[in-house]
Formats: C-alpha cells, sequence, structure tokens
C-alpha cells in the first residue's frame, strides 16, 4: 500500500505480449484434454483368440500405428482374462 | 450434409458446453433475423427442465403444449408450436419445466424435425449446456452446428471439446460454424482477451459472427423482446450472422467494428428519453 506511486513506473506488458500469455494458457488446457475418439467396435471370436492371443495384440498395434498415426513403441496392448471374459486394454502414447 | 441427417429445412443446433456464454439469446435473435428476412423459422428448446427460450421471446403465456407432450404422442409437432407476436414466419416448440432430459431421446427429436422441416426453411435447436443427454438430443436431428463461446479460457477450451463430439457425431469442420459472444474490443486492445483471430486459430473453424458486450441485450432479454427487433446497434451483427447463414458473404471485421453510438447527437437523444 505505501509503495502505489510504484506502480506508475512499473513498465507496462505490451498487448501482444499479454494476450500471447493467455493464447498459451489456452493451448495448455486443450492439449491437456483427452481428445474423444470415435468408437470401434470388433468382434474377435473366442477360438481365434485363445489359439493365438499374440496375434490378436499384433493386429491391435497394427490397426493403432495407421489409425494414429503413432509408432510401434508408443502402443502397449495388454490382455486380461477374467472370468468368462477377456479385456482388452490398449493405451496409445500420443505424445 | 452429414449423414442420416434430415434433408429439407437447414436444421442447425446452437450449442457451446459451458452455460451462461449465451446461446438462448443468440438462438432467439438469429432465429427473428431470418424470419425478418422473409425465412419459415422454427426454434426448438432442447433445454428440457429448464426452458428460457419462450421468456426470451417473449411468448411464455402462449404456451398449450410441449414437447414432452409431442414426445408422448398428445399432439403431433405442429400444433404444439407457439407464433411469434410480431414476427408471423417464425415459431417455436416449447421445451417443458416439469420434465427431464431423459424422457427425449435423439430418435425423438429425429422424428420431430424430420415432421417440422418440411414445413420450415430453418430450424434451429437450442442446447442445454453440457455434454450429456440433453446435448446428444439437441445435435442428433441437425445438418450443422452453431457452437457459442464467449473470448475466455473455460468456454473456449468447453467449445473445443464439444466440436471434438460433433466430430465424433459425423459433422464435418465445414458443419460447425463458431459465434463469438460478449467480446470487448478494448479489452482486446489492452491485450487482456483473446481476438478473434486467436479463437479462430485454436478451434480451426470459420467464426460465422462476432457480438460485442451490451448491456441491451440484458435489457432486451428482461422485456422479452429480442434485440433485433428492438433496433439497436447490435441488431446488425445477429442479421449479419443470419445472412452469413443465407449464404452471403459479408467480412467479419464488419461486426466488430460496431459500438454503441456515444456521440454527440446520441447524447442529446438520451437525455430526452430516445434510443441512441
Amino acid at each position: 500500500m505505501k509503495f502505489w506511486f510504484l506502480k506508475f513506473l512499473k513498465k507496462k506488458e505490451p498487448p501482444e505480449e499479454k494476450r500471447n500469455e493467455i493464447r498459451k494458457r489456452l493451448q495448455t488446457v486443450v492439449e491437456s484434454r483427452r481428445k474423444e475418439m470415435e468408437e470401434y467396435q470388433f468382434a474377435i471370436p473366442v477360438e481365434k483368440f485363445n489359439k493365438d492371443p499374440d496375434e490378436i495384440r499384433k493386429n491391435i498395434i497394427r490397426w493403432a500405428v495407421e489409425t494414429f498415426n503413432v509408432d510401434k513403441r508408443k502402443i502397449k496392448v495388454e490382455l486380461q482374462k477374467k472370468e468368462n471374459q477377456v479385456i482388452i486394454i490398449t493405451n496409445v502414447s500420443l505424445r | 450434409m452429414r449423414k442420416g441427417c434430415i434433408p429439407m429445412a437447414k436444421v442447425f443446433v446452437v450449442t457451446s458446453g459451458k452455460g451462461g456464454v449465451g446461446k438462448t439469446t443468440i438462438t432467439a435473435n438469429v432465429g427473428c433475423a431470418l424470419a425478418k428476412m422473409g425465412e419459415r423459422v422454427c426454434l426448438i428448446d432442447a433445454d428440457i427442465g429448464l426452458k428460457n427460450l419462450d421468456v426470451v421471446l417473449g411468448v411464455e403465456n402462449r404456451i398449450v403444449y410441449t414437447i414432452i407432450d409431442v414426445v408422448n404422442g398428445n399432439v403431433p409437432p405442429k400444433e404444439a408450436l407457439v407464433r411469434h407476436k410480431i414476427l408471423k414466419n417464425l415459431f417455436l416448440l416449447p421445451a417443458s419445466q416439469i420434465a427431464t432430459k431423459e424422457m427425449v431421446s435423439p430418435e425423438d427429436m429425429k422424428e420431430i424435425v424430420k415432421e417440422l422441416s418440411k414445413d420450415f426453411d430453418y430450424i434451429l435447436i437450442d442446447s442445454p449446456a453440457g455434454i450429456e443427454r440433453g446435448f446428444r438430443n439437441a445435435a442428433s436431428p441437425a445438418e450443422a452446428a452453431l457452437i457459442v463461446t464467449t473470448p475466455e479460457i473455460p468456454a473456449i477450451s468447453d467449445a473445443d471439446r464439444v466440436i471434438g463430439l460433433l466430430e465424433n457425431f459425423g459433422y464435418s469442420d465445414e458443419d460447425i460454424k463458431v459465434i463469438i459472444n460478449r467480446i470487448k474490443p478494448k479489452m482486446v486492445k489492452r491485450g487482456d482477451m483473446l481476438s478473434k483471430e486467436d479463437i479462430e486459430s485454436i478451434l480451426a473453424l470459420e467464426i460465422i459472427g462476432a457480438i460485442p458486450d451490451s448491456e441491451e441485450v440484458i435489457a432486451a432479454a428482461n422485456k422479452g423482446v429480442p434485440i433485433v427487433l428492438d433496433g439497436t446497434y447490435i441488431t446488425k451483427n445477429y442479421e449479419n450472422i443470419a445472412r452469413r447463414i443465407r449464404g452471403e458473404e459479408i467480412p467479419l471485421e464488419v461486426d466488430l467494428k460496431s459500438t454503441p453510438n456515444k456521440g454527440f447527437l446520441s447524447f442529446f437523444k438520451n437525455l430526452f428519453g430516445r434510443k441512441g
């Protein structure tokens, strides 16, 4: 409060710089959001799955490489068997 | 035109993601502007449970049936329409206040729009805020979307999310247009607000209109007379949006230049109680 007069001496930030700062913040908010993707549904016959789960894994990776245009090292596919179901978890790192 | 949508009338959904950005006001005013140009316009209030479009249009006392009566099969869609007091080619299909969004499905909306599209040139669907059922109901029968945003980070980032969802529904970039509401040119100049160019570059979509912040919009909503019928400096901005929807090419710079008349003559007009 005492040094209110110092405010007058403070150098004003140029408008373009101020706007750039807002723009950067917005860009970060928008980019950090999880993007909604179209839903894809695949039906894999049980016999085919039991026969060669690794082949299924490779197919998923191939599809993800084409769909998201990323390196295959950035795709992680996990197959978990639970009761009568198989859960396929696919993680794609888009960064 | 996007796949699976209904032809004949041009059907727009007015949406935003974030609440309170001015969807209802824009639906009412763009609808009025199109009707003033001689188009047959139907506005659908898809904000079931809240409903405000009837109030902004000033027809709240004329409602007999609502969209829920149509969904339940009590009346055909045309019978539930409310005609505007001044613009005889502008109609409203009101929402119900005592119902919930879950009482209507996207299929119901498609059926209603299909039925109405035979009799209208334009149908504007006022979507509720959010990205849940109400938004899906509003977006499913439309072929194009008007995304309303204010020039602030939460509104733009929500608009971006909604754009992503619409793309998943099958909307292409050409089907989605952006309207910037409550822009303050002075704040943009000072660097405290994002400009039209900033928003355009982040959302990567065409901006079809910019409406400056104005106290008169609030006054008009309270009177129940859309500002387009009140003839103020901001009227032109809504009319320009309507013209662009009809395919006319009007540069957006025209909208950004509109400011309240604060000249010498206006001072005396205001002094004697006349509009500036």
